[in-house]
Order: C-alpha cells, then sequence, then structure tokens
C-alpha cells in the first residue's frame, strides 16, 4: 500500500517536472537592446551613445500572486536582486506548483515599516551597500556604469534611488499580467530606463526627492513578461 | 545511589555547559517617572555579551580607515560621551567635521539621530561616523570584513548571539546595547526630584525660570522633546547648515537642528550644532540678546524675554544641577578592560 502511494506520487511529480519546479518561481532577466545584460560590457544606448552598465541591483518585495483577482501568494520578504550574482535573479516563491495565476505583483524597493525598524540581517544587512548611511534609508534600485554623455568624473551615472517620507516615498508597486507557469519569467529592460533616465545630461540621483521618484516609476515600468512562450 | 549522584553532576555540568552558551539577559531599567523609551527592544533585547561587545566595539578603532579613530574619540564617556572642547569633531587624518559630536544619553529614548535627525535609527546611527570621510572615512562592509579575520570577535559574536557569525546586523546591535545602557539619571536634579536632596535658594530660583523659559523644548526629565527647531542661531557663512531642511527638503525647516538634551551641560561645551558658543553663559545671552530673525524662527523664542544677568546666573546654576558624575565616571561605560 505503502509503495503503492510512493508510486504514485512519483508519477504525479514526473508528470510535473523535475521535483526542484514543485514550488513556483521568479526569475529576473536583465535585458539591454534586446539582449541579455552584461555587465562591464561595452554597449550602445537607444540613442547610439557608447557605455557600460557596471552595476544594477534592485529590491523586490511583498511579492504576491493573484488568481481571479484573489491573493493566492503572499511573501512578505525583501530580496535583493542583483545581475552580477546569477542566484539573486531567482526567487522561489514557497507555494505548490498547483497553484494558480494569472497575475502577479511586487513592491520595488523597500516598504516605509523596514526602513525605520533598525537593523535587519540577510539582503537587507546595511553591508549590502544598499543602505543610505549618511541619510537613513534603503537604496531600493541601484543602477551604475559610465556613458560618454555624461560629463561626470570618468564619465560615471550614478542612479541610487530610494526614500521613504511623504511626499517622496520612492517605493514602486509593479503589477504584471502572468501565464500560469511554474517559473515566472520577468524581463527587465534597462534600455527603457535610459531613454529617460540620461535626457538632459542628468547623470546622477542620489538622494530622495522629486528626481527619485520620476526615475522610480521609470524603473518600475521596464519590467515586463515576454511575450514569447519560452525565453 | 552512586549512579544516581554521577548523573546529577553530569545533568549540573550539561546544566552550567548550557547556560554558559546562553547570553544573560538584562533588563532595562526605566528611571522613576520617565517615559516608555522609543527602542523596540524585543528587536535587540540586551544581554550582558551583547552589551559587553557593543563596549568593545565602541572603544575600538578597527572601525575607522586609519584604525586611529574609534567612537570614542569623539564620544569620551568622562564628558558625558562628548568631544569636549571641540567646537567641531576631528576625524581620520585630522579632518575636520562640520558638526559638534552630541553628548551621548538616554538613547533609549530617541526617535531620530544627528542633529539634522538624519538618521532614523539608534541601529543605523554608527554607519553614519563608520562611512563619512572626514570621520571614519570606512565601508561598513570592510569593517565587518575585518572584524572577521581577527581573532577575538568571532568569540564575542558568538557569545553574544550564539554562532561566530559576524553580520552587518549583529555589529550595529551590538554597539545599540552598549549606547542603550548609557543612562543619565542620577544628577543632583533627579535626587531632589526624588525628595533625597534640596536645592539651594539660587538653584531653586533657576529652576523656576527653567520652568517658565526653557522647558517647553527642552522638556523634563530628558531635558528634550526630541523635536527640531531654530533657536535662532546666525547662519554660519562657512559651513552654511541649514539643518533638517537638507533631510526632509521641506523649506520651513531651514535652519532646524535637533534640541539637544541639558543634561550634563555642563562637560559638554562647547555648545550648538556648530559648538559656537563656548560656554552656558554665552548660550544665555544669545537666547536674551543674539535672536536672529528668520521665518522659521521657534514660535517660542519670538517674544522677547526678560532675562536680567541675574536671572542667567540661577538658571546656570540649576542647568549645573542636572550633572551626573556616577554618570561620566561609571566603570561599566568607560574603555573595556580585558
Amino acid at each position: 500500500m505503502v509503495r503503492s502511494v510512493a508510486i504514485f506520487f512519483c508519477l504525479l511529480s514526473g508528470l510535473q517536472g523535475l521535483p526542484q519546479d514543485r514550488g513556483r518561481a521568479l526569475r529576473f532577466v536583465p535585458f539591454v537592446n534586446a539582449g541579455p545584460l552584461q555587465l562591464d560590457e561595452p554597449l550602445f544606448l537607444p540613442d547610439g551613445t557608447p557605455a557600460t552598465i557596471t552595476q544594477l541591483r534592485f529590491y523586490v518585495s511583498q511579492i504576491r500572486f493573484f488568481d481571479q483577482g484573489h491573493i493566492a501568494f503572499f511573501d512578505s520578504s525583501c530580496y535583493l536582486v542583483d545581475a552580477g550574482e546569477p542566484k539573486s535573479l531567482l526567487i522561489q516563491a514557497d507555494l505548490p506548483r498547483s497553484t494558480h495565476a494569472d497575475s502577479i505583483s511586487f513592491l520595488l524597493g523597500i516598504d516605509s515599516l523596514n526602513n525605520v525598524s533598525g537593523a535587519f540581517g540577510g539582503d537587507l544587512d546595511p553591508t549590502k551597500g544598499m543602505y543610505w548611511t549618511w541619510n537613513s534609508g534603503y537604496i531600493n534600485w541601484k543602477l551604475e556604469g559610465t556613458c560618454t554623455k555624461c560629463t561626470t568624473v570618468k564619465n560615471e551615472f550614478q542612479f541610487h534611488l530610494g526614500g521613504y517620507l511623504p511626499p517622496y516615498f520612492n517605493a514602486q508597486q509593479v503589477g504584471l499580467k502572468v501565464k500560469d507557469e511554474g517559473v515566472i519569467t520577468v524581463e527587465v529592460d534597462v534600455s527603457k530606463f535610459f531613454a529617460q533616465a540620461l535626457l538632459g545630461g542628468r547623470c546622477s540621483v542620489m538622494s530622495p526627492g522629486k528626481d527619485a521618484v520620476e526615475l522610480a516609476k521609470l524603473a518600475a515600468s521596464v519590467f515586463s513578461i515576454p511575450s514569447r512562450g519560452e525565453e | 545511589m552512586r549512579n544516581k549522584v554521577l548523573t546529577a553532576i553530569a545533568a549540573l555540568v550539561l546544566f552550567a555547559a548550557a547556560t554558559d552558551r546562553q547570553p544573560v539577559a538584562v533588563e532595562f531599567r526605566i528611571p522613576k517617572g520617565w517615559p516608555q523609551p522609543s527602542y523596540d527592544f524585543a528587536n535587540n533585547p540586551l544581554t550582558q555579551e551583547g552589551i559587553a561587545l557593543g563596549r568593545k566595539l565602541f572603544y575600538d578603532p578597527i572601525l575607522s580607515a586609519d584604525s586611529i579613530v574609534s567612537c570614542s574619540s569623539c564620544h569620551l564617556s568622562y564628558t558625558a560621551f562628548t568631544h569636549v572642547d571641540h567646537a567641531v569633531s576631528h576625524g581620520i587624518r585630522d579632518r575636520i567635521g562640520t558638526r559638534n559630536s552630541p553628548a551621548l544619553m538616554n538613547l533609549a529614548w530617541g526617535r531620530s539621530f544627528m542633529w539634522d535627525g538624519a538618521v532614523n535609527h539608534l541601529d543605523m546611527q554608527a554607519l553614519a561616523p563608520i562611512s563619512h570621510p572626514d570621520e571614519m572615512g570606512e565601508d561598513f562592509s570592510h569593517v565587518i570584513q575585518k572584524l572577521q579575520r581577527t581573532e577575538r570577535y568571532p568569540e564575542l559574536f558568538r557569545r553574544a548571539f550564539g554562532d561566530e557569525a559576524i553580520t552587518g546586523e549583529r555589529m550595529l546591535k551590538a554597539l545599540s546595547q552598549f549606547e542603550l545602557t548609557l543612562i543619565s539619571a542620577y544628577s543632583k536634579y533627579d535626587r531632589v526630584k526624588a525628595g533625597a536632596e534640596v536645592f539651594t535658594q539660587q538653584e531653586a530660583k533657576g529652576y523656576a525660570l527653567f520652568l517658565a523659559h526653557c522647558n517647553t523644548c527642552h522638556h523634563e526629565p530628558l531635558f528634550t522633546t526630541g523635536e527640531f527647531a531654530n533657536n535662532g542661531l546666525r547662519v554660519d557663512t562657512i559651513y552654511n547648515d541649514l539643518g533638517r531642511m537638507k533631510v526632509t527638503g521641506v523649506p520651513t525647516d531651514s535652519l532646524h537642528f535637533k534640541v539637544p538634551t541639558l543634561r550634563n551641560v555642563e562637560f559638554s561645551f562647547p555648545y550648538m550644532h556648530d559648538g559656537r558658543f563656548k560656554s552656558l553663559r554665552h548660550v544665555l545671552d544669545h537666547y536674551v540678546e543674539g535672536l536672529s530673525p528668520s521665518p522659521t524662527l521657534a514660535a517660542e523664542l519670538s517674544n522677547s524675554n526678560s532675562l536680567t544677568k541675574d536671572d542667567r546666573t540661577d538658571l546656570i546654576a540649576f542647568l549645573l544641577t542636572l550633572s551626573d558624575r556616577d554618570f561620566c565616571f561609571d566603570p561599566e561605560h568607560g574603555y573595556p578592560k580585558e
């Protein structure tokens, strides 16, 4: 009896794919110019300007899976996604593969409460370099690199977006319609960000404020679900 | 019978070994009549080992880029944890900062930190001086790496937190634990309030003047509301420091600075965010004769007061009753002996 049950479950998991696909997950795939983002590699911005991206890191928190308008899953954890750390691009959701979801949402950044509650460990540890030391608060989105448009030292650009105090609350909700797949691929197309961020010679935004909120909205718009069936 | 005794002994030994590994909880005592602290101890329960670790870190120059400057360089226990006789403090390579190092005490009641409130939680405060180029000039993750490479610290973190992992979170929480123990509540003022002593006639007169003129902002028993205000200081033309406005971006916060506690004010000279006044007499003269008009001047200061020279002398006599020598010379606060 025990054996037949075990065989049954083996068959069931076989039907659902490999055992590690048991849970659901979000996979972030950074893109630039319709190709995978390679840090430190030369590239051209949409308008043809040479550039490199040296760092892309952002926080994802409050992940929700929806099924026909109902919340099927909520994860209160905060995840640091780092284009230079392949492992960080995959966020496992602790819910069964069988859970249906037609849309997801997450907060791009860290909410107010976690910004004012002292020291945390893990992805929120201040050693991660995503916490402002001179003015308390997490950096929600950090994009750094070089671009010949920038008249800064070494042509560097630095976008550190954060801030939790009104009226410049920075973290943005991102909502996406998804296909009901085990691992949901989310493209992060930073070319969309550059098209506007670097306008007018703006090459560094590193404090909370109006510019940071405007750019955070822009950053929130770079997430999309690929229309192709496969990655 | 013998077996039973052996079992009992073994159990005792095991018990002792187990308790040796458990940090010993320390109760945070709220002085009588004081409000509830703002610090959430549930997220960082005080332990003897955590406090000891924090104290060691506080006095260790490993936190700075040149391994010369420690927290205590600018926060000396004997002067209520401030950098006495320095208008603004100096950090690594004698670089000069722009603000007067605040006295550290009663931090569990603080809701924000730094003169402009830029830091929103005690745990996160140390990040600011550690990484400021004119203070300790270090990268925080590098500080953690340096601590991990020492022989001593892994064991101290194990005692405080159960295992040897040295993380940013643990380091900051240990520092907080030590700082939370810096409670100054045993001045003559406190003893008078407790009925154990009496003010002199002059001190009593000064106290009455204090209640009438100062207590709104420097509210007892903490002698601060923790709020920010423009107390009529002329903008310093060198630093051009606009204070809290730089943090909030709100124009009405221009020239607002944190109201400092007046406890131990005898030791924390010079005064104000830029240390511009050398003595309490200068401070009081400012409030009577030196207020600089400004749209953001504190409403409490808008009506000129008429404190006579004698009144000011009496006020100072009262302010000196806020000195807490037991606090300044508490052996638990000083450099940790091994």
